[in-house]
């Protein structure tokens, strides 16, 4: 993963439908529709358009004790899908 | 000010607005909340095994059988008393809809209940019996294992998302003004979601500030849910940062309510 990449910040769009169902998130936008997992219903919560990937990644590393290398990767995964799905567009 | 239920039977019977076969009478409302005023109604609830047979002053439409409430307005001692006649038997239909049956397999399941039913089921919660107590807590103790917490949140949350796919659009299309107005509608429903879920149940926007206090909830706190309903934080000349601002709002209520 490049330095660049890392730095990127996700811009949830405005419009963007969530529930939570029994603690579960729910995302969709359009046709997009994903359940998030724990770790990446934490890290929607904090999406905020300030922080950067590696500044929620030292969130998620923090929360569940993983090293920061692999909540950063699992942060930019996320994400990525996220913004395929037009749910979000990393600036 | 607040109503004392003793006496509105014997004023019923009086007036020949008691059916024999009665199996429960209670008061709902404003008044009863605490929350009227001197020009307040009093909500007065009927409930007997037969239909009221008796000329009636209106018929008040559901989608039940029979298909309509018999309505009598009357006026004591300067209140108006508006009294409503329903069966046991329309009742349990309503709470028939408002089953997790219904709600895991109907997507739809709000729009089965018309505004008449849903008034019926929301004022079940705070009502005082006049008679019939055990009646009244049977319901409530049905209502309270039902789906309507559900149902009502999840409808309330998909028109509060209605308004914020609207208020977005109207943005992007400079209609900023128009934002503003979807914008505020749609904070109205999800704020509307955040009281059904904590229990408290009631549409009419008149009485949100009211029902806001009395909910216990750490999403959002009274002040800035006053702040966003009295646009306080908006500028004319910068409109679309309040309606951002306010979308905003709507999600964090959306994620945090938990259906």
């Amino acid at each position: 993963m490049d330095h660049e990449s890392a730095e990127a910040v996700p811009v949830p769009r405005l419009d963007v439908r969530v529930r939570n169902v029994g603690g579960t998130l729910t995302v969709a936008w359009g046709e997009s529709v994903f359940e998030l997992s724990e770790t990446a219903g934490f890290l929607w919560k904090r999406v905020d358009g300030r922080r950067s990937l590696r500044e929620l990644a030292g969130l998620l590393a923090g929360e569940y004790a993983v090293d920061p290398e692999t909540a950063l990767r699992d942060t930019l995964e996320t994400m990525t899908a996220l913004a395929d799905g037009g749910l979000v567009r990393l600036r | 000010m607040r109503v004392d239920p003793s006496g509105h039977l014997a004023e019923l019977a009086a007036r020949g607005l008691l059916p024999e076969d009665h199996l429960a009478v209670y008061l709902a409302g404003s008044l009863v909340r605490g929350w009227g005023n001197s020009g307040s109604d009093l909500d007065v609830y009927v409930v007997s095994a037969a239909p009221r047979t008796a000329p009636s002053t209106a018929l008040a439409p559901v989608a039940l059988t029979p298909d309509h409430v018999p309505v009598e307005v009357v006026h004591v001692d300067g209140v108006r008393w508006d009294i409503e006649y329903w069966t046991d038997s329309q009742v349990d239909q309503m709470f028939a809809k408002v089953s997790w049956e219904e709600f895991d397999t109907n997507h739809s399941v709000a729009d089965l209940l018309t505004s008449h039913e849903m008034d019926f089921l929301e004022r079940l919660g705070s009502a005082v019996a006049v008679t019939g107590e055990t009646w009244l807590a049977g319901r409530r103790t049905r209502l309270e294992s039902s789906a309507i917490r559900s149902i009502l949140v999840s409808r309330a949350l998909n028109l509060s998302d209605l308004f914020v796919e609207d208020a977005v659009g109207q943005l992007k299309a400079g209609d900023v003004e128009s934002a503003v107005l979807s914008a505020k509608l749609a904070f109205g429903y999800a704020v509307n979601a955040l009281h059904v879920s904590c229990g408290e149940f009631g549409h009419s926007a008149k009485w949100r500030a009211r029902r806001f206090r009395q909910v216990e909830q750490t999403i959002m706190p009274f002040e800035e849910y006053w702040a966003i309903e009295t646009m306080r934080g908006y500028d004319p000349a910068n409109p679309s940062a309040w309606v951002e601002d306010v979308v905003l709002a709507c999600r964090r209520i959306s994620m945090e309510v938990v259906i």
